[in-house]
C-alpha cells in the first residue's frame, strides 16, 4: 500500500495540487496579515476565508483525478482484477485528501507560529476552527473524486471549479441580510469576526458534522456502481447539512469578554487596553499621558485613555446615547512589519489626540466631517505643539485664532470645541468663536 | 521465475479443464453475442478465430469475469460458483489483455506493471521479482523505466502482455495481442506464448491465422456467437481443400469450415 501511495503521489497531479494550494493559501493569508498576525480568531477567519479561492482549485484537481480511470480506459482491465475497487481507490483518496489538507496545514502552521509569537489572548477555540477548515478541504477533495468517477468528462473539472467559485462568491454576499443559519453552516468561510469576538465551538461542531457528511458522500459516490447507489450516496451530505443546521447556534460569532477585558498601565489605571491587544499598552502609555497632561488644565478635559472595547465591525454593545467625555476611546488596529507588530509613536499620538477631540461617527456629511477634523487638528496643534505644516487653511486659521487667545480663554475654547466635536456639534465654529459650546 | 511461485503452483488442480463451458450464452443488449457455446480448454495455447462480430471479444470478456453469463454453465479453474470471495480468488489466477489496452501514460512500464501486480494481489514480497520477470519476458527490459506514454504501439502491446502475466496466471486471456507487433516481435511473442502455455491455459483471440499455426495447439472457431469448430490445429489444416480461398493450409481450413457452416445453416433453413 505504501508503494502505491508513493506511486499515486509521484505520478498524479497531487504534487502540483500541493504547490498550488499552498501558494494560494500563503498569498491570500499574507494579504490579510495585518488582521490576524497577533490574534487567533482573525487567523481562523482569514484561513477559512481562503476557501473561497482554494476549494474550487481542490475540487477541480480531485474531479480530474477521479475521472482518470475512465479517461485512460483502464476500467475494463481493472475490472478483471481481484482487488476490490474501493481498496483500489484508497491510495487516491489518501493522497489527494492528504495533499489538500497538508498544503493548507503547512501554511496555517507557519501562520500559527507568527500568531503564537504575538498573541496575548488565547480563547482556546482556534484549533477547532482551523480543524473545520481542514475538514472542509478534505471533504471537497473526496466529493471531487466522487464526482470525477461519475462524470469523467474533461470539462467536468473546470466546470466544477467555476460553479463552486460562483456559489461561494454569491453565497457570502449578504447585502445587509441577517445571518442565515443554514448558509453559515454550509459555507466553508466564516461570518465576519474580529479580535473581540469568538467562533462558538457549537458552530464549529455543526460545520464539522456537515463537512463529515459531505466527505462521506464523496467516498460513497466514488465507490457507487449503480444509479441507486449514487442517489443513496447523497444521503450523508443531506443528513449532515440538516443536522448541522439544526445544531448550529443562531449566532456563530459572539463577543469574547475575556478578550476585551481591560489591562491597565502599571500604577496608572487611567491608561488601559484590551487583553487581546495588551501588546499595544507600552506603545500607548507615552502618547496617552502626553494627551492627558495637555488636557489637564482644559475644562471638562478627558481623565482616561482606553482602547475602545467595541468593534467597529459590529454594533453590539455600543452605547447609543450620551458620550463619555471623561474617557478617550481609541481603536488600536495592529500594524505588522516583517512579521512583528509595532505602532508608530506619532501615529498613536495622532490617534489619541483625534479621538480626544472628535467623534467621527457624529458626522455623516463630507463637509461636516472636514470641519470637525480641521477643529481637531487645530486643537491638537495648539495644545500639544505638534507640527502645523500639514494643517488645512481652515484648520490653520482656527489654530491661529486659538493661539491669539489668552491662555485661560484658549483652554475654555478648546474645552468647548472638544465637547462640540464629541457631541455632534460644530467644533470649528466653536473654536473660531462663532458659536458657543454646548 | 526464481522464487516467485504463486497461487497456481501451490493450488490443488482438481479439475480436468481450466475452462469448461456448456451452452454458454451472453447477451449484449437484445442480441446473444455468445450463443450456446460449448468449450473445454486445458493447459496449452488455444487460438480463438472468427470473423468480426463472431463473439470472440464477448467470450473473452466473459472468461475474464468482466461480463456475467446470462445462460449455460461456465467453470473456470474447476469452480462454477461465483461468490465474492471465489471470484476474487479466481481473478488472482487470471491474466487478461483486453482488445483496447488502457493505461496510465504518466506511469513508467515498471510502475504500471507493478500497479497491476498490486491490483492482482501478488504478494508484496514477490512483487519486485514478478514485475522484473514479466518485463524481461516481453523484452521491455531496456524500456522499463520509460513512461507508458512514450512507447510505440508494439511496445505498448508488450507492456500489456507483461501486466497480463505478472501474476503468473493459470488462465491467460489475450484479445488481439499481436496488433502493432512487427514480424520479429510476433515471432518472439509466439515463443513466449508457447512458454506460458506449457503450464497455463492460454486463449488468444486473433485475426492472424499464421499466429495460430505457429503458436497454438488447439483452435476454437466462432461464427455469429456459436462455435463452428473446436479441435487441434492439424484438424483445422485438414479441413480445407485447394479449392478453398487462402494462402496457407490454416487459412483454407478456416475458410472451408466457415463456408460449410454457412451452407449448413442455409440448408437447414431451406
Amino acid at each position: 500500500m505504501f508503494r502505491m501511495l508513493r506511486l499515486e503521489a509521484k505520478r498524479s497531479i497531487a504534487l502540483l495540487l500541493f504547490l498550488v494550494v499552498a501558494a494560494l493559501t500563503r498569498v491570500f493569508l499574507w494579504m490579510d496579515v495585518q488582521q490576524w498576525a497577533a490574534s487567533w480568531t482573525p487567523l481562523v477567519h482569514s484561513m477559512r476565508g481562503t476557501a473561497w479561492i482554494v476549494l474550487p482549485v481542490v475540487l477541480a484537481a480531485a474531479i480530474w483525478h477521479g475521472g482518470r480511470e475512465r479517461r485512460a480506459e483502464v476500467s475494463e482491465l481493472f475490472a478483471a482484477t481481484p482487488r476490490p475497487h474501493r481498496v483500489r481507490l484508497l491510495p487516491a483518496f489518501l493522497v489527494f485528501a492528504g495533499t489538500a489538507a497538508l498544503a493548507v496545514a503547512a501554511v496555517v502552521g507557519w501562520a500559527a507560529v507568527v500568531v503564537a509569537g504575538n498573541a496575548t489572548f488565547d480563547g482556546g477555540e482556534w484549533p477547532l476552527g482551523l480543524a473545520v477548515g481542514l475538514l472542509a478541504a478534505v471533504a471537497v477533495t473526496l466529493v471531487g473524486l466522487g464526482v470525477g468517477r461519475v462524470a469523467p468528462a474533461p470539462v467536468a473539472a473546470p466546470l466544477g471549479a467555476v460553479l463552486l467559485f460562483l456559489a461561494l462568491t454569491f453565497a457570502q454576499v449578504r447585502d445587509g441580510r441577517p445571518a442565515n443559519r443554514l448558509v453559515d453552516t454550509v459555507l466553508p468561510m466564516l461570518p465576519v469576526t474580529d479580535d473581540f469576538h469568538r467562533v462558538l465551538p457549537a458552530f464549529s461542531l455543526a460545520q464539522g458534522i456537515w463537512f463529515a457528511g459531505l466527505g462521506a458522500t464523496g467516498v460513497l459516490l466514488a465507490v457507487a456502481v449503480t444509479s441507486r447507489a449514487r442517489a443513496l450516496a447523497l444521503a450523508p451530505a443531506v443528513a449532515g447539512v440538516a443536522l448541522g443546521a439544526v445544531l448550529a447556534p443562531s449566532g456563530a460569532i459572539v463577543p469574547a469578554p475575556a478578550a476585551t477585558a481591560l489591562v491597565c498601565a502599571p500604577g496608572d489605571d487611567r491608561i488601559c487596553v484590551t487583553q487581546v491587544h495588551s501588546r499595544a499598552l507600552q506603545d500607548l502609555i507615552a502618547p496617552a499621558r502626553k494627551v492627558l497632561e495637555a488636557f489637564a488644565e482644559v475644562p471638562g478635559g478627558p481623565k482616561r485613555v482606553q482602547e475602545d472595547q467595541v468593534s467597529w465591525m459590529f454594533d453590539d454593545g455600543r452605547p447609543t446615547a450620551g458620550a463619555d467625555l471623561d474617557t478617550v476611546r481609541v481603536a488600536l488596529p495592529y500594524r505588522t512589519r516583517e512579521g512583528g507588530i509595532r505602532w508608530e509613536p506619532d501615529a498613536v499620538l495622532s490617534i489619541v489626540a483625534q479621538e480626544a477631540t472628535v467623534d467621527p461617527g457624529c458626522f455623516d456629511g463630507q463637509e461636516e466631517q472636514r470641519r470637525a477634523f480641521d477643529a481637531s487638528g487645530a486643537i491638537t496643534a495648539a495644545l500639544l505643539d505638534t507640527p502645523t505644516d500639514k494643517l488645512s487653511p481652515a484648520a490653520r486659521q482656527a489654530y491661529d485664532t486659538l493661539r491669539a487667545l489668552p491662555i485661560e480663554e484658549r483652554r475654555r475654547r478648546i474645552g468647548d470645541g472638544r465637547r462640540a466635536g464629541l457631541t455632534c456639534g460644530d467644533p470649528l465654529a466653536v473654536v473660531m468663536g462663532r458659536e458657543a459650546g454646548r | 521465475m526464481p522464487g516467485t511461485g504463486i497461487a497456481s503452483e501451490i493450488a490443488p488442480t482438481g479439475y480436468a479443464h481450466h475452462i469448461q463451458a456448456h451452452a454458454l450464452t451472453v447477451r449484449r443488449g437484445r442480441r446473444s453475442a455468445v450463443d450456446g457455446v460449448d468449450l473445454k480448454l486445458g493447459v496449452g495455447v488455444h487460438g480463438l478465430l472468427g470473423p468480426n462480430g463472431a463473439g470472440k471479444t464477448t467470450l473473452i470478456r466473459t472468461l475474464a469475469t468482466v461480463l456475467t453469463p446470462h445462460g449455460g454453465e461456465l467453470e473456470l479453474l474447476g469452480s462454477a460458483r461465483r461468490t465474492r470471495g471465489e471470484l476474487r480468488e479466481l481473478r488472482r489466477r487470471l491474466g487478461y489483455l483486453p482488445q483496447a489496452f488502457g493505461h496510465y501514460r504518466r506511469f513508467t512500464v515498471r510502475e504500471f506493471v507493478e500497479y497491476m501486480a498490486w491490483l492482482k494481489e501478488v504478494p508484496g514480497r514477490r512483487t519486485a521479482d514478478a514485475v522484473q520477470h514479466a518485463i524481461d519476458r516481453v523484452d521491455l527490459t531496456g524500456r522499463a523505466d520509460d513512461r507508458m506514454g512514450s512507447l510505440s504501439g508494439g511496445m505498448l502491446r508488450r507492456a500489456g502482455i507483461a501486466q497480463a502475466i505478472v501474476n503468473d496466471p493459470d488462465i491467460l486471456l489475450l484479445d488481439e495481442p499481436t496488433v502493432g507487433l512487427d514480424p520479429a516481435q510476433r515471432m518472439e511473442f509466439r515463443a513466449l506464448l508457447r512458454d506460458i502455455g506449457a503450464q497455463s491455459c492460454v486463449l488468444v483471440s486473433t485475426h492472424l491465422v499464421e499466429d495460430i499455426g505457429a503458436a497454438c495447439a488447439g483452435v476454437v472457431l466462432m461464427y455469429e456467437g456459436g462455435t463452428v469448430f473446436a479441435g487441434d490445429v492439424d484438424r483445422l489444416r485438414a479441413a480445407g481443400t485447394d479449392a478453398d480461398p487462402g494462402d496457407s493450409e490454416i487459412e483454407r481450413g478456416y475458410s472451408a469450415l466457415l463456408r460449410r457452416h454457412r451452407e449448413g445453416k442455409v440448408g437447414a433453413g431451406g
